[in-house]
């Protein structure tokens, strides 16, 4: 009777279970398992594929252009990563003071990150664009007359692409540092109160021990994300000026859809799939060693 | 009681979800009741284009008691990849514009049929359409589409700028001395002679642009993107850097200032006395009230008269199962709508038919009879499978050249190191 009852328990279970299961392994495992084949093979859709071993992960180790674009995601990831933590704590910090108008402040930051990426890329074009842009037609108005190029010049480029994210995916983190700040006990201020410590101290001994659990979910999540990078550059700057803003995401799409090397995008998802796990892994053995 | 409800409920769950898989799978196309063959037809036109389309399409249906056309029309971005994934999966369209650009690419990727025997029962007489158009579109000696249009870049001035820089003739069409030295004085005119903020020279300096700026002057000079056999670049040389080095020059002397992000965008506000750009633009520009201009091909600086340019073309992608009735068809459609094509120029662009280009019809739509002669001067890129790949090497190599970067020695050698790897 136990049995049978434990079993039936199972049984259902599993049923309820079963639909997410389907999509997830269609959707999820499947394609997971099939890239690594793809990327075993000279593949592209359409046509025959060969059984090339390992040649495709060796072709990519020695095209200078996958490194490149290696190491302007990893730029990216570290410079975005911190920034965007830093800029939306400081505003959930300030949107939690409980000033007049929080109602709007909370809804203006978050606005820009239920855009979609074309319409956000839209936006900082024509407000960074040379000759006709918001930004330097304001520049020469008061004076300054030399034209900037915001999207031409490798370096600006870069800072024009990190303002952009932080303007359109800072609004997320806001929201979740938000709901942290508002776990954390009132008494715990109060108490600290009374034994005279500064807001300097209670930030740093009460609000941000606190927010671990929080910072933990938000540093993987933003660490991810930000591997990502994609429609960013590629609709600002093409991933130019030539190839320099070019993120490893752009870089499997041109040769996996424009090139139909198949085999060797699916080999480069591999190398981005094993470095943000690897970064994700060594994030959380970090926050949990401080415990 | 209650276990045996909540065991109903999820086999119900699990059972919906599988039928809402399952889907419905005879909802496919094929001979229907009303006894006419039945077509579906993609395409990636955009805005104006897809519109014309559109009521050309609604008009051949109504006009043909045989055929009737279903239109679907996709994103651009993704046209190319749908159609490979399309044929792949065998649920291909019967008929679907391509580009000329594109044809060997589909061509080798088996992903197109050769139209050479549907086109003879079609009754399609290929010498109606213009020869330089339809040579770029046979590959291996077969006909593999039936060519709608070219679109090439051209020249558009404005005419105020130009007029008060005594730079129109009595018709008023621009004035231009011939060769280089002419074009660049001509610039140079304009720039002495408008306000200051005003662009001689108003080009997109990124993305597509520079590339079919290069490949314009480049074939003028009569150069060749790659060898006879398609295996190696073969640009890399006097004409090359020539072509290129024109470009850079405008660029130096401020003509045409630096990084453009949007040139057309400077023309239709005025900023701009020249910009050149695809005959598409024409749709878009006559649309503004108050923009004076004229559309001229664009002057023959160095040996010869050409420029970049493309076709739209009708090709018939392949199915397992392709009747011969439905292939002949397609091309049926395409032939029709080659002919009726007056009303797709209202687009900008050129019909590939001369007869076309003589009908009243074409002749009554203001600016695009000054710049149909194109027709016969285009020079398409080659067909090679690797076309698109090669392209994307060369703007990439070109729009960092007009960053003012790099040297035009070194952009063409990078350029050219790269396409040999892309061809090994």
């Amino acid at each position: 009777m136990n049995d049978q009852s434990r079993l039936l328990t199972n049984v259902k279970a599993y049923l309820f279970l079963a639909p997410f299961l389907l999509v997830y392994g269609l959707f999820m495992v499947y394609p997971i398992a099939k890239g690594f084949i793809i990327s075993l093979h000279d593949w592209s859709l359409g046509m025959e594929s060969t059984f090339v071993g390992f040649a495709n992960y060796s072709s990519m180790f020695r095209d200078s252009y996958f490194w490149e674009a290696l190491w302007n995601t990893l730029l990216f990831v570290v410079i975005s990563t911190p920034a965007l933590i830093f800029v939306g704590l400081a505003i959930a910090l300030l949107v939690n003071a409980g000033l007049k108008g929080t109602t709007f402040l909370r809804s203006a930051f978050f606005l820009p990150f239920i855009l979609s990426i074309s319409v956000i890329a839209s936006v900082w074009v024509f407000i960074l664009q040379p000759y006709t842009g918001l930004l330097n037609s304001f520049l020469h108005t008061i004076g300054f007359t030399e034209e900037i190029f915001w999207l031409s010049d490798a370096k600006l480029a870069w800072v024009s692409i990190l303002l952009a994210t932080v303007w359109w995916t800072v609004g997320f983190n806001m929201v979740l540092f938000l709901a942290g700040l508002q776990e954390i006990p009132e008494e715990f201020y109060e108490a600290a109160e009374m034994d005279g410590a500064s807001s300097w101290k209670k930030f740093m001994f009460i609000t941000l021990p606190s927010l671990k659990g929080v910072m933990l979910l938000t540093v993987v999540l933003q660490t991810i994300n930000s591997f990502k990078l994609f429609g960013q550059p590629y609709l600002m700057t093409g991933g130019g000026p030539g190839t320099e803003t070019r993120a490893l995401v752009q870089y499997i799409y041109e040769k996996g859809f424009i090139e139909q090397q198949m085999g060797v995008a699916s080999s480069m998802s591999y190398v981005l799939f094993a470095i943000t796990i690897t970064f994700a892994f060594i994030q959380f053995k970090f926050f949990q060693g401080k415990d | 009681m209650k276990k045996v409800s909540a065991f109903t409920l999820a086999v119900f769950l699990l059972s919906t979800f599988l039928v809402a898989c399952g889907g419905d799978s005879d909802s496919g196309g094929g001979e229907e009741d009303n006894g006419k063959t039945n077509l579906t037809f993609w395409t990636p036109l955009s805005g104006g284009d897809g519109d014309f389309m559109k009521e050309l399409v609604s008009e051949f249906n109504s006009e043909n008691a045989e055929i009737e056309v279903e239109l679907l029309n996709l994103k651009a971005e993704e046209y190319y990849t749908k159609m490979r994934t399309s044929v792949t999966s065998d649920q291909a369209p019967d008929v679907a514009i391509a580009h000329t650009s594109k044809l060997s690419e589909l061509e080798s990727a088996n992903l197109i049929v050769s139209i050479e025997d549907a086109a003879d029962s079609a009754g399609v007489e290929w010498d109606t359409f213009s020869e330089n158009i339809v040579d770029a579109t046979i590959i291996k000696d077969e006909h593999y589409a039936v060519p709608l249009d070219t679109h090439a870049l051209i020249m558009y001035a404005n005419n105020k700028i130009l007029a008060e820089a005594d730079l129109l003739d009595e018709s008023g069409q621009p004035v231009i001395e011939d060769g280089e030295e002419g074009f660049i004085q001509f610039l140079e005119k304009i720039k002495e002679n408008s306000p200051s903020g005003t662009f001689p020279l108003s080009a997109t300096s990124t993305g597509d642009s520079p590339l079919r700026m290069w490949w314009t002057f480049y074939s003028q000079l009569g150069g060749e993107l790659l060898n006879e056999e398609g295996s190696q670049a073969a640009f890399n040389n006097e004409q090359g850097l020539e072509a290129l080095s024109f470009l850079g020059k405008m660029v130096e002397d401020d003509l045409w200032p630096k990084n453009i992000a949007n040139g057309g965008e400077l023309f239709t506000a005025q900023k701009a006395a020249i910009h050149i750009n695809g005959v598409w633009m024409t749709g878009a520009l006559e649309n503004n009230e108050g923009l004076e201009f004229s559309a001229i091909p664009i002057p023959q600086v160095f040996d010869e008269q050409a420029m970049w340019g493309d076709s739209h073309l009708f090709v018939v992608p392949r199915q397992n199962e392709q009747s011969d009735e439905k292939k002949e068809a397609s091309i049926v459609f395409a032939n029709w709508i080659a002919d009726h094509s007056s009303s797709w120029a209202q687009a900008g662009h050129v019909p590939s038919k001369p007869s076309v280009i003589e009908s009243e019809e074409f002749q009554e739509l203001p600016y695009r009879s000054d710049y149909a002669e194109i027709g016969e001067d285009v020079s398409y890129m080659p067909n090679t499978p690797k076309l698109t790949a090669i392209n994307d090497v060369l703007k990439k190599h070109f729009n960092q050249y007009m960053t003012g970067d790099v040297s035009p020695e070194d952009t063409l050698s990078n350029a050219e190191e790269e396409v040999n790897n892309l061809l090994k």
